[in-house]
This record gives C-alpha cells, structure tokens and sequence, in this order.
C-alpha cells in the first residue's frame, strides 16, 4: 500500500513554538534507524531501561528491639520533645530546645548501646538543593550540642531537605512543622 | 510581530515505501523568490518519524534564523505520584524536547533529585536516596551499562553538573559538615575543592566555555548567586535584587542566568544580566522551580505544581510569552534540557 501524506505547510512562527506530531505518538519503540544522505537517527528507545527500585529508606531498617522501644517508651512517657523545629531558612537552637537535647543527651549516656540518627529538614520554600543543605545544618547543629556530652560517635547525621514534609499543606502551619529535626534511635 | 506576513512555506511528503519504512520529502521554499531555502529527502524507519520530525524542524529553523534551533533534543525530570499509605513513586524520566514520548528510566519509592545531561547526550547524573542518604548517581539510559555511583565522601552528596568537557563533575558534599562545590575527574578520581565558605556554597553549574562556575550561596546571611572565575579564583556576587536567589543557571552565550527567584513570598523564575545587573522576572505562580536554557538559550524552561498536577512549561525569553509542555498528575521537577546532538 502506498501511502501520501502532504504534511503541513508552515509559516515562519516557528521561533516560538514546538512542532506538534500527534500522529505519530504511538510509534513503536523497537530501534531505529535511518538509511539516509545523513546519519542523523538513532532514536533507540527500546533499550532504555527502567530500573526497579532496590533497597529502601524505610524506619523499619532500623533494628526494633524491645530494648529500643522500652527505652525510647519511656523518654516519651517523661515528655521529652522527639523533633526539633527551627525558622525559616534557620538552623539556630533556642533555648528550650537546648533544654530538649541535653534530655536526650542524659537518655544516651543511661543507654549506651543505643545510637542515634537525626534527620534534617526543611519547607518546602527555596530550592530542593540548597534545603537540603539547609537540613543537614539543622541536623548537625543539634548534633555539635550533643557533641558536648562525647556522644559524637553514636550519632549519624541525615539530611532529606524538603523531600520528606510531615505536613503536605502549603501555608506557614505546615510549613513551620515541616522545618525539623527528628530524633530517631536505633 | 503586528503584522505577519508568509515568508516561507513547508511543503512535506510522506511516503510508506515498505510496512515499517517511508520516504521523508521536505522543501522549504522562500515565497518571494520562489526558491528552495531547504530540501532533503531520505528513508526513515516508523519509530524514527518522530525524531526526523524534530530534526527538520532544527534544520528548518536554522535556514530561516540562522541559529540552531533546539527540537532535536532531550529533557530529563522528575515525576512523583501518591501510591497511597503515604508512599510515594518517585521517577526520573525523559523525553523529547516537547516532553512527547517519556520514558522511565529509573523508578524508586525514595527522592531523586537533580537530573543532568552530560554534554555528550548519553549519560545522566542525579541524585538518589535509594541507599538511604543522598548520593550522586550516572546512568546510561541508551546503553546497557549499569548504573555508576559515585564514591562516599561522608555527609550529603547532590547537586552534580558536568563539565563541558563531560570529564568530571561538580557537586555539593559536606566533609566536615561544610557545604562545599567540588569538582570530581571521573577518569583520574581527583576531588578538587572549589569553594571554601562556612556557609552553605551548592547548585553549582558550569558556562558552557567552563571557565565560570554559578552556584547559591548564603555567605551573605542571605542566600543569593554567585559567579566564581576559575583561572583567577575570583568569587564576585552575582544577584542583588530581592532576598533570595538561587539555582541559577548560565545561558548559552554565557551573558545571562536563569534563576529562582524569590518575590514577596513566592518563588518564581527570573532571568539575569551578568554586566549590567538587569533583573526581569518571568514567571507568575507560587513555586516556580528550576529554570534551564533550551539549547539555542532562547527559551527557559521550568516546573510548576499547582494542586495534584505538575506542569513543565517554557517561557520564551524574547517574546516572554509561557506556554504549558506537559501537565501530570502528581508533581513535576527539575526539568533539564540536554545539549546539542553531536
């Protein structure tokens, strides 16, 4: 079957627009190639390949010891605040939350075979690259008072900037619960 | 543009010559003269069409412009979508430069961040959260070749841009806790260290002659753009307008940035004149997010989310006018537009 197709005649607007082929959107996605004056085409799209995901983040990777969970149960019990918050674009520990470490502080030297991960992380606000810098500042500024108390080896510092919010709202509220730290023991 | 009159014509013939193959006629004649400004003809194979499409769009818009024209390539971003029990899909896909035809190539219910062609098209940098923290990545996505992770530096790994060269790579990492560019050679395994700041130094990106690095700063107490020479060392600051500044990109001719830009309390995307200080601002949502030049630098293009839909759009910096690529349900990010087909 022989087949003619007049496409379009086009005028000079194209410097401000795409060319739409909706035509041809469902062609196959075996390779390709073009036998021509010029060798231009290798629109090889069946090669492409999508890898699965492999391991994952996940809170339940850490190790979830009755030891842990009584532990940690009962520095819940006294009050002791598990997540930090800070001001945009912040990573200054007030008062009260120097009050807060130094509980936890106290928590680890009573429990020394546990370790400590503080995740980082900020609003959604800015760039996802420089938040996540801004994460980990956070989580490195509650680790260098703990640092104080000799505890620097036990503890790993993580940052997810804006990726991981608590709150997935778009105004102050959420965005003020969403600039923290997170105290996670293993 | 008032008043548009035809200056040229595009005459195509398709011709199915066998099931999978056709015979591509194009002339583009000058409607004055009456003469062929463009002709080719040659045999494409189905799945081809669409690039050949976009390759004589090029070829077209180079005849009539005289400059390179930015169809024939590629887009790299990011989708992420709600699984339900607050899990989360997170794929990093590409497609053509008119976001038709996306494909997956890596798929992950963790962060990925930060999508960059190499100069050379076949490789593509970013970062994964998949090992837990995050981590710069290479992947093939035209060859079988495995994935590449770049070695562990200690603290946080992101941000990577290529050199034109395509020999080594920049990044943020955080030895000692300080947020640093630093520059990677793939081959030879040298980290050199390129800023020094105790503030936060990231999103760093090379002009296309490599010898100017941008990146973010907050070394001011603001966060905000700065321009490093890399034969002298020189550090100047780049953006003055507005308290916040970041993400910026180099045109192509090296004479402008791209860049975030943040107005009131929204983000949006602004382009810059490196000499005179010039600032317009292009955008007019809430949350604009990572502007990158199309190839020839006339157009930017940027994501947006509005609600459950993520949008790609480009804004042509001429003519300033913003038209939408693709929307998807879910969120949209950090678009980047790969060079030149070599």
């Amino acid at each position: 079957m022989l087949k003619i197709i007049s496409l379009v005649a086009a005028t000079v607007l194209l410097s401000s627009c795409f060319t739409s082929e909706e035509h041809d959107q469902k062609v196959s996605t075996k390779s390709s190639t073009v036998d021509a004056e010029e060798n231009i085409v290798k629109a090889d799209y069946s090669r492409f390949e999508s890898q699965q995901y492999d391991g994952s983040y996940s809170r339940e990777d850490a190790p979830n010891s009755a030891v842990l969970q009584n532990a940690t149960a009962e520095l819940k019990d006294e009050g002791v605040e598990f997540v930090l918050y800070f001001s945009y674009d912040d990573s200054e520990i007030d008062e009260a939350a120097t009050q807060t470490i130094i509980k936890h502080a106290n928590f680890m030297r009573d429990n020394p075979e546990l370790n400590l991960r503080l995740e980082g992380h900020a609003d959604e606000r800015g760039t996802r690259e420089y938040n996540l810098a801004l994460g980990e500042n956070r989580a490195l500024a509650v680790k260098e008072v703990l640092g104080l108390y000799d505890l620097d080896s036990r503890i790993a510092v993580i940052s997810f900037g804006e990726e991981m919010p608590l709150v997935r709202n778009h105004d102050e509220s959420a965005w003020g619960k969403n600039r923290r730290v997170e105290f996670v023991y293993q | 543009m008032a008043h548009q009159k035809i200056e040229a014509i595009v005459i195509g013939k398709l011709e199915q010559v066998s099931r999978n193959i056709f015979n591509v006629e194009v002339e583009l004649i000058d409607v004055y003269t009456r003469k062929p400004l463009y002709a080719k003809k040659f045999a494409v194979h189905n799945s081809g069409i669409r690039r050949i499409a976009h390759y004589l769009s090029d070829q077209i818009y180079f005849a009539l412009l005289g400059s390179k024209g930015s169809f024939d390539t590629r887009l790299a971003y990011v989708t992420v979508t709600n699984k339900g029990n607050g899990k989360r899909e997170y794929r990093l896909e590409v497609a053509d430069s008119d976001a038709q035809n996306p494909q997956t190539i890596f798929k992950a219910a963790s962060p990925i961040l930060s999508p960059t062609w190499s100069p050379d098209q076949n490789k593509i940098a970013y970062v994964s959260f998949k090992n837990g923290r995050s981590e710069v990545f290479i992947q093939y996505p035209f060859m079988r070749r495995k994935t590449q992770k770049l070695p562990y530096f200690d603290g946080i790994a992101s941000a990577p841009a290529w050199h034109p060269n395509g020999k080594s790579i920049i990044m943020t990492l955080s030895k000692n806790g300080n947020k640093d560019i630093y520059s990677y050679h793939l081959k030879d395994k040298r980290l050199t260290r390129l800023t020094t700041d105790i503030g936060i130094d990231t999103e760093a990106s090379y002009s296309a002659d490599g010898k100017r690095i941008v990146f973010t700063s907050n070394r001011s107490g603001q966060v905000q753009v700065y321009i490093k020479q890399l034969s002298t060392g020189v550090i100047k600051r780049a953006t003055f307008e507005g308290s916040y500044n970041a993400k910026a990109v180099f045109s192509p001719d090296g004479k402008s940035l791209a860049l975030v830009h943040r107005v009131d309390k929204d983000y949006r995307i602004a382009l810059l004149d490196i000499a005179t200080k010039d600032l317009i601002v292009l955008t007019d949502n809430k949350l604009d997010e990572s502007p990158f030049f199309s190839p020839n630098g006339g157009m930017i293009i940027f994501a947006s989310n509005k609600g459950d839909t993520g949008v790609l759009s480009v804004v042509s910096i001429l003519g300033r006018q913003t038209f939408e690529l693709a929307s998807k349900s879910g969120e949209v990010r950090e678009p980047n537009w790969s060079q030149y087909s070599q």
